[in-house]
């Protein structure tokens, strides 16, 4: 490769080398607007590897809480409950006991309730048809969406699971979630319209609402 | 109400730049648009060299126009705003990039020739494919050097300021980063 051809083809890279596609300006132009002149922080984001940036950590902080407490509480579990104990079962035995002996002593029914939360959070609020308005908030979903098919799969493989029921919409989610955690590169409209229909289909969010009642009934 | 200082013979501080950095400074979004948007393109499109990816490369421009409107009052106009803007940009990009690499250090040594060697020619005969896939296999120093240089069109001074070295290191930079080039595109002679 002589100079002068080497020379050539850098000019030629100037045209060639890394060309983006047009940025969304004016989506772009929202956050910084509300950074700058609003003061506020912007929308968690992902970055190009799928870590999230320290933006982000801030809302996932509480997500990975509920996760390490959830692994934490499947392997308490594992060596100390019996192994046919559900989470909807749970209540009954809280009764028994006592609303002051049970609050805050089972780290898995009362991260079982927030992951619900969550997930109801995320798929009530996931759109359906556009992303055109979730330039980094699609990433947002994704990162929230990776970390709670974690969960899913933690209390899938936890005392909760016995319960059939809640077995049923442990696997429904881990489907969704999947389906969600899996929107890393710009997504078309019909992949949302695709989780959207799914959601629908196995009534995933009228079942989730369904047991946050029932646990927040319960006391959490 | 804080005033830059802003040369008024800078190459690109003529008197409607100027106008609009005061405004910015003084909270009028319509000037902080009409910056963003002569300059906007351009940022992106030099930090999506540097990080090569869509995404990222959205999210880094925001943050640079972020970082860049919160730092105007301190903009001296020593240089030029466009040189000034991209400094921010190739600073916030790097900045990620050495964070991505941190993390993904286990994965893959970004920058490393022996996990970025450009394909071979049979799996990849087009030249100016091979030319991307040898520049992106250069040590980042190399790579951001021989980006911003032949690619970018930056000057050598340009170059230190932006990447905090001197300019011969810059100059140093680019010839061995050509040597490589010409090694790795040897079987195109």
């Amino acid at each position: 490769m002589t100079d002068e051809k080497l020379q050539s083809l850098m000019h030629e890279a100037k045209h060639t080398y890394r060309v983006p596609a047009d940025p969304p300006l004016d989506a772009m132009w929202s956050r910084i607007e509300r950074e700058h002149f609003d003061g506020v922080t912007a929308a968690p984001t992902l970055q190009a590897n799928g870590h999230v940036n320290g933006r982000a950590r801030r809302w996932l902080a509480p997500l990975l809480a509920i996760a390490a407490t959830l692994a934490i509480g499947v392997g308490i579990g594992r060596f100390t409950a019996p192994a046919a104990r559900a989470v909807a079962e749970l209540p009954a035995a809280r009764d028994a006991s006592g609303p002051a002996a049970t609050n805050g002593s089972d780290p898995l029914q009362r991260a079982t309730s927030e992951y619900i939360d969550e997930t109801v959070a995320l798929l009530a609020s996931l759109p359906r048809d556009s992303i055109a308005t979730l330039v980094g908030g699609n990433a947002k979903f994704v990162a929230q969406a990776s970390l709670l098919l974690a969960t899913t799969r933690l209390l899938m493989d936890s005392p909760a699971a016995s319960d059939p029921q809640l077995r049923d919409l442990l696997e429904d989610l881990e489907l969704v979630l999947a389906q969600v955690a899996r929107l890393r590169t710009t997504p078309r409209a019909e992949e949302l319209t695709f989780i959207a229909e799914a959601m629908d289909q196995r009534d995933v969010v009228p079942r989730l609402r369904t047991v946050a009642a029932s646990l927040s009934v319960s006391g959490y | 109400m804080t005033t830059p200082a802003i040369a008024r013979d800078a190459p690109d501080a003529g008197s409607d730049e100027w106008t609009l950095i005061t405004r910015t400074i003084a909270g009028d979004r319509t000037s902080a648009r009409t910056l963003y948007d002569r300059h906007a393109k351009r940022v992106h499109r030099l930090v999506y060299r540097i990080c090569g990816d869509e995404e990222l490369s959205c999210d880094l421009t925001q943050d640079v126009f972020v970082r860049a409107f919160g730092q105007l009052a301190k903009f001296r106009g020593d240089a030029a705003f466009t040189t000034w803007l991209h400094r921010i940009a190739v600073t916030t990009a790097l900045n990620q990039m050495r964070k991505v690499k941190r993390i993904r250090a286990h994965e893959e040594a970004l920058g490393d020739d022996d996990h970025h060697a450009a394909p071979a020619r049979e799996a990849d005969p087009d030249l100016k494919e091979r030319l991307s896939a040898a520049i992106d296999a250069l040590p980042e120093g190399l790579r951001m050097t021989v980006v911003l240089h032949d690619v970018e069109g930056y000057t050598h001074g340009e170059i230190g300021e932006m990447l905090g070295v001197a300019e011969g290191t810059s100059k140093a930079r680019l010839f061995e980063a050509r040597a490589k080039l010409r090694v790795a595109l040897a079987d195109f002679a």
